[in-house]
């Protein structure tokens, strides 16, 4: 579990009953080196590291250090047949988009790789492919369609010896995406740039007054209409109070005020932040539970799409034009860094749920013409499945679909996720792969 | 000169629980690495800026200066309090000043504030540092300055002061909560309900950078050296230690009258 790998972590401390002599002389090397963390950062700390690494998991510090693919360095995967893959990050690569394999068992398996391009930009839907691609990479994501991962192997890296997390209130969302265009070139150490819309600081504002469980979150000024979250990770304070005033200097810039910001340098202020932060999504969630009572078909709908850079401001502008035009509730959040961001529709009857389907499935359409991807670090799961055959087309849903069935003949793994059922069916009934 | 002037005593304190002590004096090691300003401390900020907050919005010129004894190092912890939005800091810092017990360090303190270029309307301390847990600074500080003091005050009410010149402090007391009304100048020790401590902006990190933070020793506030530190300490540190968890838990079952039986007998045993 990711919380425990951090407590671990932060102690030093490691059960080691039963390791073998190389891995206690590893973990000597371990208690010698600096602190390591392992950089990524889902929200939920109660994350199994085999999901994470089963949906490429991400985070807000993914704008700098990626999602979990390039920090998983090995992997064991169990095929649907019970015989076993052992990868190697850098061991076995893809001839083209053709990958050979051999099993524990010393069998060879032949794939034939789908032949779509993936977008330039954070992307966790369907298999990740590419020309003479690493083995390992076409089993992290795949949503558990392909095999079962038993055992993995994660790279630690050095910990920041500074962090700092800065969050920048603007008056008006027109300011913050801006802000953040322009301080994307300009900071070097930036972990992380996150953002939360109106109604998102609206739903903290009302906690705030109405559940003591919340009382203590920071309370925002009243002209705090959005907020943009830069954590800087850094390797002495100079370079992070160097970069600090760089940000402060685009703040200006872009309209904002340096006065308006909250800086976290210690651990109790940089707890208040995460508390902040993960607060939103946890009240969101609290509020979907309370229209459950009334209402038990509608769930929280929430979007996880990106798009390259330069569509930001653009896909902002579609979200907030089709939203007013529906009049549907929402709340906004996530990776601005990363122009993505979880705009999630707060459902108040089944007829705002069913409004809020169609609103995404266009979404879908309209981020895939930008260049974007309709499942940036979730993957598209069962619920938005179909959301993929819109961003890579129906041939490459019949190919994605061949190489599960090559892995898994009777289409056992994962039903249902990247694929509808109806087709891996006709597949199989066709005689498979 | 401000309309009104609060001094708020802070306190460096190691950041984690793992307290290092020193074998001969007994007191505790303060090398400064990752020392934090003490929670309690960081509330009673939070109190004087919140003040701060209020009468500026009735029109007043309001001053906060933090106070602190210290070694070196504790400078860039009031340059922190000043990027929250202190206006000043004076530092106490002198080898004279190391092992004061409560009493040489209210001395140290008063000498302090006595130096400042103004005098106080309100003193401000939490109510008790989390590595000593004497709880004694504030009304020490108090006494010495021959004003009132209300301790584990939980709430302020700034709302009547300009037309009664009081504040309405609600803090604990052994019947739970009350109210009391204080005139200026007073003293006061927060409890941590009393409000979180606000983050600095980039602004006041900018500014704290700039700040004058006044740096005294013993002498620059004319301290009597026999009054500070471990010579002017009636408290004597005989040992420090960890104390011994030797408690055992031992289950009671059977029927509620065999359990009232057993438990009976556990009783006469330790008479």
């Amino acid at each position: 579990m990711l919380s425990e790998l951090r407590k671990q972590l932060s102690k030093k401390v490691l059960p080691t009953a039963g390791w073998d002599q190389a891995s206690l002389e590893a973990y000597e090397e371990f208690q010698e080196v600096p602190e390591q963390f392992f950089p990524t950062d889902p929200t939920e700390t109660s994350a199994c590291l085999g999901g994470m690494a089963a949906c490429n998991a991400s985070g807000a510090r993914s704008y700098a250090y990626g999602p979990m693919r390039p920090h998983i360095t090995g992997l064991h995967v169990a095929l649907a047949d019970g015989d076993l893959l052992e990868l190697q990050r850098g061991e076995a690569f893809a001839q083209g988009r053709h990958l050979s394999l051999v099993t524990a068992a010393g069998r060879t398996l032949e794939l034939d790789l789908p032949g779509y391009t993936m977008p330039k930009t954070k992307n966790a839907s369907g298999y990740f492919v590419a020309d003479d691609m690493d083995a390992i990479d076409l089993f992290i994501g795949a949503c558990g369609t392909i095999g079962v991962i038993t055992e993995l192997e994660i790279a630690l890296q050095a910990a920041p010896a500074v962090v700092w997390g800065v969050s920048c209130f603007f008056d008006s969302e027109d300011k913050a995406v801006p802000f953040t265009d322009s301080v994307r070139p300009v900071l070097s150490h930036a972990a992380a740039i996150e953002y939360f819309d109106a109604g998102a600081l609206d739903i903290l504002r009302r906690q705030r007054e109405q559940s003591t469980a919340f009382a203590s979150l920071p309370a925002l000024d009243k002209d705090a209409k959005v907020c943009v979250y830069v954590e800087l990770d850094c390797d002495d304070e100079a370079q992070t109070t160097q970069e600090l005033y760089h940000l402060g200097w685009v703040l200006e810039l872009a309209g904002g005020s340096d006065d308006a910001t909250w800086v976290a340098r210690t651990e109790v202020d940089r707890e208040c932040q995460r508390f902040f932060r993960h607060a939103v999504p946890e009240s969101v969630n609290m509020l979907i539970d309370e229209r459950r009572r009334t209402d038990p078909t509608i769930t929280k709908l929430g979007s996880d799409m990106s798009v390259p850079n330069a569509r930001l401001a653009d896909v902002i502008a579609l979200y907030r034009r089709t939203l007013a035009e529906s009049g549907l509730e929402s709340a906004a959040w996530g990776h601005i860094g990363n122009n993505h961001l979880h705009v999630n529709i707060l459902p108040r009857d089944a007829q705002d749920y069913r409004r809020g389907g169609e609103l995404f499935a266009q979404w879908a359409s309209e981020v895939t013409a930008m260049g974007g991807a309709v499942s940036a670090e979730h993957g598209v799961g069962k619920i938005k499945a179909g959301f993929l055959e819109t961003m890579y087309g129906h041939e490459a849903m019949v190919e994605s679909a061949r190489l599960k069935l090559q892995l898994d003949p009777a289409g056992q793994l994962g039903r249902g996720n990247l694929f509808s059922e109806k087709l891996l069916d006709e597949l199989v009934q066709k005689g498979g792969a | 000169m401000s309309d009104f002037h609060m001094v708020v005593c802070v306190k460096a304190v190691p950041g984690s629980t793992e307290v290092k002590m020193d074998p001969k004096t007994n007191t505790i090691v303060r090398d400064g690495k990752q020392a934090v300003i003490n929670p309690f401390d960081a509330s009673a900020l939070e109190c004087a800026l919140a003040l701060k907050d209020d009468f500026i919005g009735f029109g007043m010129d309001v001053r906060v200066t933090v106070v602190s004894m210290g070694i070196p190092a504790t400078e860039s912890l009031l340059r922190d309090c000043i990027a929250r939005g202190a206006d000043d800091a004076l530092l106490l810092t002198d080898r004279a000043f190391a092992g004061a017990d409560t009493l040489a360090t209210t001395y140290a303190l008063k000498c302090g504030i006595e130096a400042l270029d103004e005098d106080f309307d309100l003193l401000i301390c939490g109510k008790m540092a989390v590595d000593g847990d004497t709880a004694q600074i504030g009304p020490e500080l108090a006494g010495a300055f021959e004003i009132p003091c209300v301790t584990d005050v939980s709430c302020v009410q700034s709302a009547g002061f300009t037309t009664c010149g009081s504040l309405a402090l609600v803090h604990g007391c052994d019947a739970g909560e009350e109210t009391v009304y204080l005139e200026m100048p007073c003293a006061m020790t927060t409890a941590k309900e009393i409000g979180q401590l606000r983050m600095p902006s980039i602004a006041g990190i900018r500014a704290a950078e700039e700040a004058d933070v006044r740096v005294v020793n013993a002498a620059d506030v004319n301290a009597d050296p026999a009054r500070c530190g471990l010579a002017g300490s009636p408290t004597q540190i005989v040992r420090s230690f960890v104390p011994d968890r030797d408690q055992t838990c031992e289950a009671v079952d059977g029927t509620a009258s065999e359990q009232a039986a057993k438990l009976a007998k556990i009783i006469e045993g330790m008479a």
